[in-house]
């Protein structure tokens, strides 16, 4: 151990790194191991967050990062408090989030011994992080978290775990100066050969069409992705994380692709002779079969992760580096060539081939879930921030959702974990003061992740909270009407609790519309309240989401009504 | 394939994930020599989870290099 006048513990060690690091905000839960760090958080500047359940602070960070695509940091203790964590940790390395997540551990001398609340969280989250670490030395805690950072930001980014006893957290130690930040790699452009080969797909394309991926957020690459398609003047739509690349009133955007995506966009690609796909992963959710996926096309695929180039779908050719630089560097060549009158005329095709079915008739005069979110992205003002949890609602919203930037939205697209969307609305909302948040939420997730209404009171956070209680996990009876022979087994919520009270309780406004007559006034109450506020929607119960591509199959085979 | 890694751990990752890819193995060999563990690995399997299963280690072992870097 090191002392002197320069010393400190590790706990003030990590706080400072944090500070260096930029981070304003921290979210966590404490517990024993992890006591040195929160007794110095006691009047720290940096600000901790108390969350009432670990998976929230995991979320939470993630929805910090996703809207602001700064790191989002999250803080437990051993056992428990680290096991709880892994779920956000396992979100945010499905959908490329930049997180660090902090654990406290048992003393270095009880490692390996079964001692209370231990657990080997480096084995347990070593697949889901892109790096994790144990530091059993204080002398390698300042670069262990310096290098966390770095890894959580990119190239892609993800999650990384420090694991540091609680010893650790209390010796005192004297670090050398700080080195300065490692100059971050230059973007990689790339190879000019491939460049070459996209820059003459493109020009030769008779119908192509474009698709933004998450990519295209996390390489802040909005601006050159708006130039790319104006350059090109084709068709082009986005994954669930794509949303809010194209700007909300471009005409030539198609809308989401996928299972549940807009028919003209998964059309349009279905019938594209050149797919220019950027920083997306194929998802399933997006190919259903790869096999019959975009087959009369010549993929042209940039990612900045090269494992990624034929995970799914083979790319004939591949784009590997920074997306914003990939972007920057078509668009320079693209330039240099005047639109082609096919792009236009195939668009103006692609544009006119089907939108989301309407609302059910079977709801008649009671409120439908369309409805509701038909009427909040008619009043919603530019710049709010919506965060989704998982199940239908995610996928009515993604259908409708206008935001301008894609970290104006936000749900749990890859890993699809229900609990997600309130803690995430938090998370966005520290790291946004002053803009509006609304997290849309379903009945079954909300009550995953309610006990966070302490937390939104605690802080007089102004999350507005839209719950479409439609009394079912409706996503899972959705499936289990079309494929599942009509055996509605575990999915009716028909003893949902008295959600307005349960808000009221913490403070919260809280209404509840069932009227179809009530609800435009009930929406514009709700967005205009600048206090915590729930609206709870009593929404028909049977309602499906439409059209469906059904898991492993082509567009032609989509549903949009329950197969006889 | 001969692997470089610093953290050793990775050849246990390596392994998870050729066994997520439908991969097996026939050789595992790792000496240790100035920080740096150098392993052989003679993999087997299916053409197209092999090229994957390529790529998938060549971003662990940038990660690894990344972090001791």
């Amino acid at each position: 151990m090191e002392t002197g006048i320069s010393a400190r513990t590790g706990a003030h060690l990590v706080l400072e790194t944090l500070d260096r690091e930029g981070v304003d905000v921290v979210f966590g839960y404490p517990g024993g191991a992890i006591m040195p760090l929160y007794d110095a958080l006691y009047g720290h500047k940096v600000r901790h967050v108390l969350v009432r359940h670990e998976a929230a602070a995991a979320f939470a960070a993630g929805g910090y990062a996703r809207s602001s695509g700064r790191v989002g940091v999250c803080l437990a203790t051993s056992g428990p408090g680290a096991t709880n964590l892994i779920t956000g940790i396992l979100d945010a390395m499905m959908d490329s989030v930049p997180l660090v997540a902090i654990t406290g551990q048992v003393k270095s001398t009880l490692l390996g011994t079964d001692a209370f609340q231990e657990a080997d969280v480096a084995a347990l989250t070593h697949t889901i992080t892109k790096r994790n670490v144990v530091v059993r030395d204080i002398a390698q805690l300042v670069p262990a978290l310096r290098a966390a950072f770095e890894m959580a930001r990119g190239p892609r980014p993800g999650p990384v775990l420090v694991d540091i006893p609680s010893d650790v957290l209390k010796q005192s130690f004297a670090p050398s100066e700080a080195s300065a930040r490692r100059a971050p790699s230059a973007s990689a452009v790339a190879e000019p050969a491939h460049l070459a080969q996209a820059i003459e797909a493109i020009a030769r394309a008779e119908r192509p069409v474009v698709i933004a991926g998450g990519g295209a957020r996390w390489s802040d690459a909005v601006a050159e992705f708006r130039a790319f398609v104006a350059l090109l003047g084709a068709p082009h739509t986005a994954t669930l994380h794509g949303l809010g690349c194209a700007h909300p009133d471009d005409p030539n955007f198609l809308g989401m692709l996928g299972m549940h995506g807009w028919k003209r966009a998964n059309l349009a690609v279905h019938d594209a002779d050149v797919v220019i796909a950027l920083g997306m992963r194929f998802d399933d959710r997006v190919t259903g079969n790869p096999e019959r996926w975009a087959t009369k096309a010549t993929i042209v695929h940039a990612d900045v992760d090269a494992s990624e180039f034929g995970k799914i779908v083979q790319p004939e050719i591949s784009l590997h580096g920074d997306l914003k630089a990939t972007l920057v560097a078509l668009n320079a060549a693209l330039a240099e060539r005047a639109p082609s009158p096919r792009h236009a005329a195939w668009a103006a095709q692609a544009r006119v081939r089907g939108a989301p079915p309407p609302r059910d008739p079977a709801a008649g005069d009671v409120l439908s879930a369309t409805d509701v979110l038909d009427e909040l992205f008619a009043q919603v003002a530019p710049g709010t921030i919506v965060a989704t949890d998982v199940g239908q609602h995610q996928m009515w919203a993604a259908q409708r959702v206008r935001p301008h930037h894609p970290r104006d939205f936000m749900s749990s697209g890859g890993l699809g974990s229900m609990g997600f969307g309130f803690p995430a609305a938090i998370g966005a909302q520290f790291a946004n003061p002053g803009r509006p948040v609304v997290a849309i939420v379903g009945d079954g997730g909300f009550q995953m992740s309610f006990a966070e209404l302490a937390t939104l009171r605690r802080y007089a956070v102004p999350v507005k909270v839209l719950l479409m209680d439609n009394r079912n996990l409706g996503m899972v009876r959705q499936w289990q009407q079309i494929f599942f022979n009509e055996r509605y087994s575990a999915t009716s919520l028909d003893d949902n609790p008295d959600f307005v009270a349960i808000a009221r309780a913490y403070d919260m406004e809280a209404r509840s519309v069932s009227a179809r007559s009530d609800l435009s006034r009930a929406i514009r109450a709700f967005l205009a309240s600048d206090r915590p506020t729930l609206l709870h929607c009593a929404c028909y119960p049977l309602e499906n989401v439409w059209p469906m591509i059904p898991s492993g199959t082509s567009v032609h085979e989509s549903l949009e009504a329950v197969p006889a | 394939m001969i692997v470089e890694m610093r953290d050793p751990r990775l050849l246990a990752r390596i392994i998870n994930v050729a066994h997520r890819y439908g991969c097996g193995y026939e050789r595992l060999e790792s000496t240790y020599t100035g920080g740096t563990w150098t392993a052989r690995l003679d993999l087997s399997g299916p053409a197209d989870a092999l090229r994957r299963l390529d790529l998938h280690i060549a971003k662990l072992l940038h990660d690894d290099k990344e972090t001791f870097a």
